[in-house]
């Protein structure tokens, strides 16, 4: 290649550039970079700098090398109670989601009527605030006064203190995230399996497989692809989940006593509480990090893992 | 009409199988909407008889109390600061994402794809990881207890930036050559053209978003602490806390909190679905 070649092709390159474009496009890209620059890539080396200081969010952040790691797992006892909740958050919640949505959806799929009529109510939780959520099932599940727990009582003759038993908590809470994603995921699924030929259903019915066979054999395998997605998104989001931690356990907002409080908290609410509540900035930081990196492994896993079960 | 349908079904043969299928489903439609229902029914109910044994499924007498308490206690500060909140967090998130998604997707300029790759990388960093120095960045920007405080961090979105670029992706490169020899210049193509025809995407992310910021909880908590600063969220939220066994009053405001949000779904549902199921065909 001679040299005439090279600059010959840079020339080219470079004409197809408009200059004006080019000033155009930056001046169009200028708000989301800014943003971009401001909220993302600054918090994220701060956040993972801070980890490392023992900054109390004001004055000088003091560097303290790993300190705050190593209190984090040999000395935080809530810590350790935010990495078991937040695991039971994650595995009581969305595998029992996923469950239920996918039987849902694909009772829907099955030609009936009024198809628009079951999506539009199932997600009807979707919309509203986790705020209101939690403020409805409190109050169903009142111990006192709540119409669950009055039905359980005249039915069964149990009164289980949803609220306040610690061996409760995190199941209603489960319990209450799973009736409000449910919603979402019937509405995603539903579209993958309408992608589904229905020639593959016929040729089942005729060779004489009932409606379970069908399911099994037809609807799971060919739906996965939309299951493996949900599954990943899920996951991350029951990890972030704050909001329903925090109006069940947080004193503000629900007068949640310690041990309640300890039966529900999360990582999320740890960084929260640790940043704002007890002020460790640069402890919230490390919790932080490490719930990061939690959630980039278990993602991880679940996408080698993805091979195993999800047909393309 | 679902009745009506399985009354069909009857008719011709019946099949236990399709009537078992109604059943479950709307099961599933009382599971789902009977907390609804509930709530509005105790809003309408005297204090005496929200927590009367056994209780009453329709209230023996229609009363406002619990609304008239949540005017009391000022639940329209909260109201109007939600919706200053959500509209300006939509309309910045659209602006801002519509105007970078044209450049990404329709003009040419050096550095486009490294460039699109860092704004997609950002996806992969949860929002909660990055609270605490987003906190005090937005307190130095002087946002600390203020409503421009919640609505500075979410003036862009990454994702709703990603799917205006594919819908613009989308349309053929004819339709700029010609305003180009029109003499159009870029801002009217994007305006004139590219958005005009983009008004169902804009849409459907226009209403994702509104949604999530009419109902977000963790940032507005951080941020504001003031009273008349708070958000519908954060108002109910903390009236549990402070008015613990007025159910009339929380059923109440919790009512009128979802209600904007439920006319919206009803009038935009196919946007909505459509947002939902964008979302996932990603996947």
């Amino acid at each position: 290649m001679t040299n005439s070649a090279i600059s010959e092709r840079d020339l080219r390159a470079r004409q197809r550039y408009d200059r004006k474009e080019i000033s155009v496009a930056y001046l169009f890209l200028l708000p989301l970079l800014v943003g971009i620059i401001i909220f993302f890539i600054v918090p994220i080396v701060e956040t993972f700098y801070y980890s490392f200081t023992s900054w109390k969010g004001v004055g000088v952040a003091k560097w303290t090398g790993i300190a705050n790691y190593i209190k984090m797992f040999s000395k935080d006892k809530k810590f350790g109670l935010e990495i078991s909740n937040t695991f039971a958050f994650v595995f009581g919640s969305v595998p029992l989601t996923l469950m239920i949505a996918i039987v849902i959806a694909s009772m829907m799929n099955a030609r009936i009527k009024a198809v628009g009529f079951f999506r539009v109510i199932y997600f009807l939780p979707n919309v509203t605030m986790v705020a209101v959520v939690v403020m409805i099932w409190r109050w169903l599940l009142n111990s006192e006064y709540g119409i669950v727990d009055l039905a359980l009582n005249s039915l069964f003759g149990i009164r289980p203190a949803w609220m306040s038993d610690t061996n409760l908590t995190m199941l209603s809470m489960c319990l209450i995230s799973v009736w409000s994603g449910v919603g979402y995921c019937i509405v995603i699924l539903l579209s993958g399996l309408q992608s589904i030929s229905p020639t593959y259903y016929e040729a089942a019915t005729i060779d004489g497989a009932n409606g379970i066979q069908q399911f099994f054999k037809i609807t799971l395998p060919l739906v996965t692809p939309t299951l493996f997605f949900l599954l990943v998104t899920r996951v991350i989001g029951a990890f972030n989940q704050f909001d329903m931690v925090y109006l069940m356990a947080d004193n503000a907002s629900s007068g949640a006593v310690g041990p309640v409080v300890n039966s529900l908290r999360t990582l999320v609410f740890g960084v929260y509480q640790s940043a704002f509540a007890d002020m460790q900035m640069g402890y919230a930081c490390a919790k932080a990090v490490f719930l990061f990196f939690v959630i980039l492994v278990v993602t991880v896993v679940q996408m080698i893992g993805e091979k195993r079960w999800v047909n393309y | 009409m679902t009745a009506n349908a399985i009354s069909r079904t009857n008719h011709k043969k019946i099949q236990p199988g399709r009537v078992m299928l109604y059943v479950v489903l709307l099961l599933g439609v009382v599971v789902t909407l009977f907390p609804f229902i509930w709530m509005v029914l105790c809003s309408f109910k005297s204090n005496v008889e929200v927590i009367q044994i056994p209780p009453s499924f329709l209230p023996k007498q229609w009363v406002a109390d619990g609304y008239i308490r949540a005017w009391e206690r000022d639940i329209v500060t909260p109201y109007l600061n939600t919706i200053i909140v959500a509209v300006s967090i939509t309309f910045f998130q659209l602006a801002t994402a519509s105007m970078a998604a044209y450049a990404f997707a329709r003009l040419r300029f050096p550095g486009r794809n490294v460039l699109f790759l860092v704004v997609l990388s950002m996806m992969m960093v949860p929002q909660n990881m990055t609270m605490i120095p987003k906190f005090h960045i937005v307190r130095a920007l002087g946002g600390y207890d203020k409503l421009i405080g919640i609505i500075m961090p979410n003036f862009i979105s990454i994702n709703v930036t990603f799917f205006i670029r594919q819908n613009f992706l989308s349309f053929p490169s004819e339709l700029e050559d010609a305003a180009k020899i029109d003499g159009c210049s870029h801002l009217r193509i994007f305006l004139r053209i590219l958005l005009p025809l983009s008004t169902s995407i804009l849409t459907a992310m226009g209403i994702m978003v509104l949604l999530w910021a009419w109902n977000d909880l963790l940032w507005p908590t951080i941020i504001v602490t003031k009273e008349t600063n708070r958000t519908l969220s954060m108002f109910i939220a903390l009236c549990k806390g402070q008015y613990v066994t007025d159910y009339g009053f929380l059923m109440a405001a919790s009512s009128l909190a979802i209600i904007p949000m439920i006319i919206v779904y009803g009038i935009f549902q196919k946007a909505f679905v459509s947002s939902i199921t964008m979302s996932g065909i990603k996947g």
